[in-house]
């Protein structure tokens, strides 16, 4: 039963016309909504170029809206080109790090469901492995919510405000320490791009290195080890103004070839997309 | 209603990326990646088929092949969560069902790769080492020959070739394909003709081909009766829920020097719900749950088991035909046995008659020696069987056994008792080889 439950969410992941849009602050929703329209509009009529180039200038401007990149994929594999359809759908999972982490989460328990079963098809002694899944912060409610439903000749457009979850200084506690113990645990898993995620548009990487000096930096770093496990401890939230916060901690990280215990300071500004990290050094 | 057509090419390819542009004018198109893994090639309904199997598990809700081929066409087709549902309510049902493990695994593990084969990929492999490829592949081969069933359906409104007439007191009769690895169970209609009941999944000798010598691993070919019922109790573990030997071997078979013993239907070991399709010594061997269904309707000492190697479906109208000249040669002896003219009536037999202890010579000896004594005979022929060995054996002849009740008075003797006949087609007339009880 939990096995269909996921399969049903893995699909949905994949395929659903995505129902949450996080367009950026310039563009109001209704501009995005006018915009997806006409890209389905011209994709109805068979204008596969022009509805291309539409839906590829909404993921610029809403990357968070993920019917465009499924719709873009409809398109590009009803031309046969399916690499560029995979590659799309999965731009369309990886946009929303809460979607990449249940996607990659899923695909583990997939991979050991399977090995369980082809041990049983075969009589084997399969040892059992302990599927290690990421755990998710607190989602951040974005501000506006613009919810594509695309079925058929039925458009509806319905703009739903969330109830918004006021940010007192216990939920901003909350929401900041999900962020972090997220940002710890994809690096546990050595998730890289969801790693990566966390760290704001903004963020200014330590010693003067370029970001992308940095990320090459990173990725080295995570997925270099054969493994890697990294805890938090004595967790300090201190809620700033205008959006930022400050969160240090005792960062404990162990891998096959390393083992150190540092104190960090983060600081954290909210966006649409939750917290993210703006700068980040040791103490 | 509209209706998708699937080519389908079942192969090893479980998976292609079905899109969601399956609009219905759309036909489903999934191509072959492994042609070897099954080589006919033809369009059916993918409606029909679901439909078809839907309709097998109404009648039989423990077939449990029919939920495996409903996953195999649902995942083939792109719906892997719907293909999901059906294996883990499958799974739970038949916990021994290995085949069913292998295509979820591969299901499973398609959300992350493509999957191209049944049972091939570098996860697989990683887990299983040289000493399971026998297994592996033995799985597949089950699979192949299960979804073969998908598309041969050489049976539709067609008349069994080797079951020609059952006696009234004979109900059904079970005919074997070798090579398709299926069981058929017939049953006989009021208006004489047979009525398809339900068809099994069967394992077969570990060699293709008839078996001629003890221990040579074959299934024989031919016409055989179930002769008894052993419990499982009597048995060891292998053989299942019990076994119905036949009488292999049979008259035709001891004459032609054929040796062995011990050729049983019977079910499968705990632990395995079912077994590679060329496993057995020799036996036929069905699952449990489908040898318990056939339990209720075979009769030992009555049912009849034809073996062949590719059963033969003839339309109704070259059946009656068939049937009907049988009945008339068998008619044609009767009379002219009855008629006291012995020379007429030996004309029936062929060159290479024999009955237990005779020969040809012999045997009109001792008919011609009788007839001198005759002055009445009446002869009755009633609960007629004819059962026909398959036409490709190697002596390439046409072979029915008939099988009857046979009430016999004269003026000196009278009896009444059951009889087989083997008759072989000679110069276009049939001609009786063998004679007994």
């Amino acid at each position: 039963m939990l096995r269909s439950v996921l399969f049903l969410s893995g699909i949905l992941a994949i395929v659903a016309v995505g129902n949450a849009a996080a367009p950026r602050a310039d563009t109001p929703p209704a501009t995005i909504r006018n915009q997806f329209l006409a890209a389905r509009d011209l994709q109805q009529q068979g204008e596969a170029e022009q509805a291309i180039q539409r839906y590829q200038a909404l993921i610029e401007t809403a990357p968070g809206l993920l019917a465009a990149y499924n719709n873009l994929a409809v398109i590009y594999a009803s031309q046969g080109k399916l690499d560029a359809a995979r590659e799309v759908l999965q731009r369309g999972i990886r946009a929303r790090p809460e979607f990449a982490t249940l996607y990659d989460n899923l695909n583990a328990v997939f991979l050991e469901l399977s090995r369980k079963d082809y041990g049983h098809a075969l009589r084997l002694e399969v040892k059992p492995r302990k599927v290690r899944l990421s755990s998710m912060p607190y989602p951040h409610a974005p501000s506006s919510v613009a919810s594509v439903t695309s079925q058929g000749a039925e458009e509806t457009i319905a703009t739903a405000q969330p109830a918004e979850v006021p940010m007192t200084d216990d939920v901003m506690r909350q929401t900041i320490s999900d962020t972090i113990e997220g940002w710890a645990s994809a690096w546990s898993a050595q998730e890289v791009e969801l790693y990566l995620s966390f760290y704001a548009k903004g963020f200014v990487p330590p010693g003067g290195l370029s970001r992308s000096a940095w990320e090459k930096q990173r990725r080295q770093r995570l997925s270099r080890p054969k493994w890697v496990k990294v805890r938090l401890k004595e967790i300090e939230v201190e809620p700033g103004d205008k959006g930022m916060a400050r969160v240090r901690f005792l960062q404990e990280y162990r891998s096959d070839s390393y083992t150190d215990r540092t104190r960090k300071e983060l600081d954290l500004l909210l966006s649409e997309q939750g917290w993210r990290i703006v700068a980040e050094k040791s103490l | 209603m509209h209706s998708r057509i699937i080519h389908v090419v079942f192969c090893g390819l479980l998976l292609t990326a079905v899109h969601a542009a399956q609009t219905d004018e759309t036909p489903l198109q999934l191509a072959s990646l492994d042609k070897s893994y099954l080589s006919t090639d033809v369009r059916i309904e993918a409606d029909e088929v679901l439909r078809q199997l839907d309709q097998r598990l109404q009648t039989q809700p423990t077939d449990y092949e029919a939920s495996l081929l409903k996953a195999l066409l649902k995942f083939k087709s792109g719906d892997r969560a719907g293909a999901l549902h059906i294996l883990d309510a499958l799974i739970k049902r038949a916990p021994d069902f290995h085949l069913a493990y292998l295509v979820r695994g591969d299901l499973l593990l398609s959300q992350i790769r493509p999957v191209s084969t049944l049972g091939q990929n570098s996860l697989l492999a990683s887990l299983a080492g040289q000493q399971y490829q026998t297994v592996l592949q033995n799985l597949r081969d089950e699979a192949r020959v299960r979804l073969r069933v998908l598309n041969l359906r050489p049976y539709e409104n067609k008349m069994p070739g080797q079951i020609l007439a059952l006696a009234d007191s004979v109900k059904n009769a079970l005919l074997v394909d070798k090579t398709n690895h299926r069981l058929y169970l017939y049953q006989r209609q009021a208006n004489g003709e047979l009525q398809l009941q339900r068809d099994y999944y069967v394992s077969t000798g570990k060699l293709a081909g008839d078996k001629r010598i003890r221990g040579d691993l074959r299934t024989p070919e031919g016409v055989y009766f179930v002769t008894s019922w052993i419990p499982p109790s009597k048995l060891p573990d292998k053989y299942g829920i019990g076994a119905f030997p036949v009488n292999y071997p049979n008259e035709l078979d001891r004459h032609q020097g054929k040796t062995g013993n011990g050729i049983w239907l019977h079910g499968t070991e705990s632990d395995f719900y079912s077994r590679p399709p060329l496993d057995s010594e020799g036996c036929v061997v069905l699952t449990n749950v489908d040898l318990q269904a056939l339990k209720q309707v075979v009769t030992p000492g009555v049912t009849p088991v034809i073996i062949t190697p590719r059963a033969t479906w003839v339309t109704k109208q070259a059946w009656r035909q068939q049937r009907q000249e049988l009945l008339q040669a068998l008619e044609a002896w009767r009379r002219d046995w009855q008629s006291l003219d012995v020379e007429r009536y030996l004309s029936h037999y062929a060159d290479d008659f024999w009955a237990r202890g005779f020969n040809l010579a012999s045997w009109k000896k001792r008919k011609r020696m009788l007839a001198k004594s005759k002055t009445y005979q009446r002869v009755r022929l009633s609960d007629i069987s004819l059962l026909a060995y398959p036409t490709a054996t190697e002596a390439k002849q046409d072979i029915v056994v008939a099988r009857f009740r046979q009430s016999y008075q004269s003026n000196n003797f009278s009896s009444d008792m059951q009889k087989r006949l083997y008759l072989k087609r000679q110069g276009g007339e049939w001609r009786i080889v063998y004679e007994g009880r």
